[in-house]
């Protein structure tokens, strides 16, 4: 075999092993889906929003077994999973609250002082073909009402399939529902 | 007649002649003289020369001697004795007496003045003076000095006088009236003290005198006529020396009759206003000399009742002849104050006697048409009991705040325990009340004793050290403040300014809606997300260190 042969095989071999999975992103969505309805918002909501750092990464993480777990670093979430949970929970409020105004400091007015809603989920998991579970602790802090209450609550979905896309759209279930119940325990005015 | 023995010629023989040889003498009868007729014309004019030398003799006047302290102006041959400036002699001779003591004048008075010189006739030198706020004499300034007389009355001659030494204020022939007068002293007065009749000069001092034991003066006044006619037997004569200050309860007076007076003193006198006319004094009545106008003019009350009472409170600034004053009109004088010591309780009280004019009140004084006796004091004490008992009480009251004057005051006070005029002692005791000076007083008294306690001396001194620091504390913080003031605060302003701009930018850079809060918001999110992914892609890394040549392997299905 001459050098140049030897060469091109390594090269090959190099090439080859550049050859990779191709990756794969999901979304959380808000249920049920569309628009907002439109309506004067008076409640200002100022949503914040945590998640375990265990999923708190790019990969998808699915359980395997009471202490496993697998990252799937071919299935990725397309935004920050702590971002697209925050928002998902808004949306699903403000789709069940015309009142409600779910935003960040920006939207703070002083005639008006935010409902402080802090969201901890202490919690997520979910099996691939099983379903996905979260458990969420929540504090609501309505100043001008002097309401400060404090909650929690474990919300499950079955998974519709046995994909990874089956898994985003169960996690977005279990928010949904979670949005429920935080949308029925801010007070009205 | 025996004759003379005769001597034989040669002399006598040696031891002597015998009687027998002595010769007789015989006598030669005087033949009668006769005088020629040549010396009668001598005769004559001796005759006629001793005429003569009689008659001018008898024509001299008599000569005397008056004797003064001086001589000065006096010049012998040339000073004339002079009565109502007519010459009536001349000045022969001057000198010394033999006891040096005095000047000898020597004066031959004129033949018809002869009478003049009897035992009350006085001398005086008259030359410029300057007395009593007059000059006098000033035409002897020309004429030189002379030698003045005042004849007297009496009708013993006299050839030696003791001349005056100033001419006398009262000479025999000047009309008016002589006065005396009785003082506890003389004031200001003098010899020439001019006597006032309404601010008139009337007359003047002739002398004064201190009467025997010392205890008062008698004073001698000359009025002239026609103003003698208004010294009456109810006139009164008071001190007008100088200026008359008087300090009493009702403030200060100030009274003078003239500016002479201011100088050298005077008297002035005026009659009492009365019923009937005023009988004229004859010369030499005797009347006492008042020490003022008001007590002089004092209407003397015919019946005075004397009173003692006794007052709590101090005495000071009460005085004899303070007023009592019943609501303003004065019914009485302070008499005298005195000190006693009471023995049973063993106490000072100081008794005030006061003189009560009962007459001065209505009803109260006897009246013309009820005798006095025992009926008119019963109904007197009756009226009194009744008024005391009505409250009528004696307090003393400050007349001037000025003066600090006393004067007794009688006034209602219905709120006092009753009381009653004590009729048993001599005088009778009026009952008093205490004066609302009297209740300050014990109020001031206890807040002094308060204050005594006081350490007014630590708190002075801490006062002042305080003072001290203060004023230098004030000295820096004035000076802090100009420098403020000039200095500092128009940097402050500029420094406040630019904060404020400051705080205005850091606002707009900081707040919730300024580009860059969102902006490094949005940077921090960037950051952490950045933060994350390196995280992930070393953690990747780890477990996968030969994806940096293969890449990502497959997952396992």
């Amino acid at each position: 075999m001459t050098a140049l042969r030897r060469a091109g095989l390594l090269c090959g071999l190099a090439l080859s092993g550049c050859v990779g999975q191709a990756d794969h992103f999901y979304t959380l969505n808000t249920v049920p889906d569309g628009a907002r309805v439109a309506g004067q918002p008076t409640i200002h909501v100022r949503l914040q929003v945590t998640i375990p750092s265990l999923m708190d990464r790019n990969e998808m993480v699915l359980s395997t077994s009471r202490n496993g777990i697998v990252i799937l670093d071919h299935e990725r979430w397309a935004a920050p999973l702590a971002d697209q949970v925050s928002q998902t929970l808004a949306r699903n409020i403000e789709g069940r609250r015309t009142d409600v105004f779910v935003g960040d400091r920006g939207f703070d007015r002083a005639a008006s002082p935010p409902v402080m809603l802090k969201v901890d989920i202490v919690r997520m998991s979910a099996q691939r073909g099983g379903q996905a579970r979260i458990e969420a602790h929540w504090r609501i802090v309505d100043s001008s009402a002097s309401v400060d209450q404090l909650g929690s609550g474990s919300f499950e979905a079955a998974m519709s399939g046995d994909g990874y896309a089956a898994v985003a759209q169960a996690y977005s279930q279990t928010l949904s529902d979670l949005a429920e119940r935080l949308a029925q325990e801010v007070r009205r005015r | 007649m025996t004759e003379p023995p005769v001597l034989p010629p040669g002399g006598l023989p040696p031891g002597g002649l015998p009687p027998d040889d002595l010769p007789r003498a015989v006598a030669d009868p005087p033949r009668r003289a006769r005088l020629p007729f040549v010396w009668i014309l001598p005769a004559l004019v001796i005759v006629v020369a001793a005429f003569v030398a009689v008659q001018q003799k008898l024509a001299q006047g008599p000569s005397i001697d008056i004797y003064f302290q001086g001589a000065d102006g006096i010049e012998a041959n040339k000073t004339k004795i002079r009565y109502k400036d007519v010459d009536i002699g001349d000045v022969t001779d001057i000198h010394v007496s033999k006891d040096r003591k005095k000047v000898v004048v020597t004066a031959r008075i004129h033949r018809d003045a002869r009478e003049y010189l009897v035992e009350d006739t006085r001398f005086w030198v008259v030359r410029p003076r300057f007395a009593g706020g007059s000059i006098s004499g000033l035409g002897t300034l020309v004429s030189g000095a002379y030698i003045s007389v005042d004849v007297g009355r009496s009708g013993a001659e006299r050839r030696n006088f003791d001349g005056l030494e100033v001419p006398p204020i009262v000479t025999a022939d000047l009309p008016g009236r002589e006065f005396v007068l009785h003082a506890d002293d003389i004031g200001s007065l003098s010899v020439g003290s001019t006597v006032f009749y309404r601010h008139i000069s009337v007359g003047q001092v002739v002398a004064y005198t201190l009467d025997p034991g010392g205890a008062s003066v008698t004073i001698k006044v000359f009025v002239y006529k026609p103003y003698d006619g208004y010294v009456a037997t109810n006139t009164r004569f008071w001190q007008a020396s100088g200026i008359d200050m008087s300090v009493g309860s009702d403030g200060v007076k100030l009274r003078t009759e003239s500016l002479a007076s201011i100088l050298e003193g005077g008297i002035a006198f005026q009659s009492l206003p009365t019923a009937t006319a005023a009988v004229p004094a004859p010369a030499d009545t005797e009347f006492t000399l008042f020490t003022d106008q008001e007590r002089a003019l004092r209407q003397a009350d015919a019946e005075v009742r004397t009173f003692i009472m006794y007052f709590s409170g101090s005495l000071r600034g009460l005085s004899a002849g303070a007023p009592v004053d019943l609501r303003g009109i004065t019914i009485g004088e302070v008499k005298g104050l005195s000190v006693e010591y009471e023995r049973d309780p063993g106490r000072l009280r100081f008794p005030v006697e006061v003189d009560i004019f009962p007459q001065r009140i209505r009803g109260l004084g006897r009246r013309d048409d009820h005798p006095p006796g025992i009926e008119s004091d019963t109904a007197g004490r009756a009226l009194l009991d009744s008024l005391v008992a009505h409250g009528m009480r004696a307090e003393l009251k400050t007349g001037s705040l000025l003066t600090g004057q006393k004067y007794v005051a009688l006034d209602f006070h219905t709120d006092l325990p009753p009381d009653h005029v004590g009729w048993d002692a001599r005088p009778p005791v009026f009952p008093t009340a205490a004066g609302a000076l009297d209740e300050i007083q014990d109020s001031v008294g206890s807040i002094a004793k308060k204050l005594e306690k006081v350490p007014l001396d630590k708190i002075t001194a801490r006062l002042i050290a305080t003072m001290a620091t203060l004023d230098d504390t004030l000295k820096n913080a004035d000076r802090l403040v100009r420098q403020l003031d000039g200095t500092i605060a128009p940097q402050i302003s500029d420094t406040l300014k630019e904060a404020q701009g400051a705080m205005k930018n850091a606002k707009e850079v900081l707040g919730q809606d300024a580009p860059l809060q969102s902006d490094l918001s949005a940077t921090l999110l960037e950051l952490s997300r950045a933060a994350k992914s390196v995280n992930a892609l070393v953690d990747y890394l780890e477990r996968h260190p030969e994806a940096l040549l293969r890449g990502k392997p497959g997952e396992s299905k």
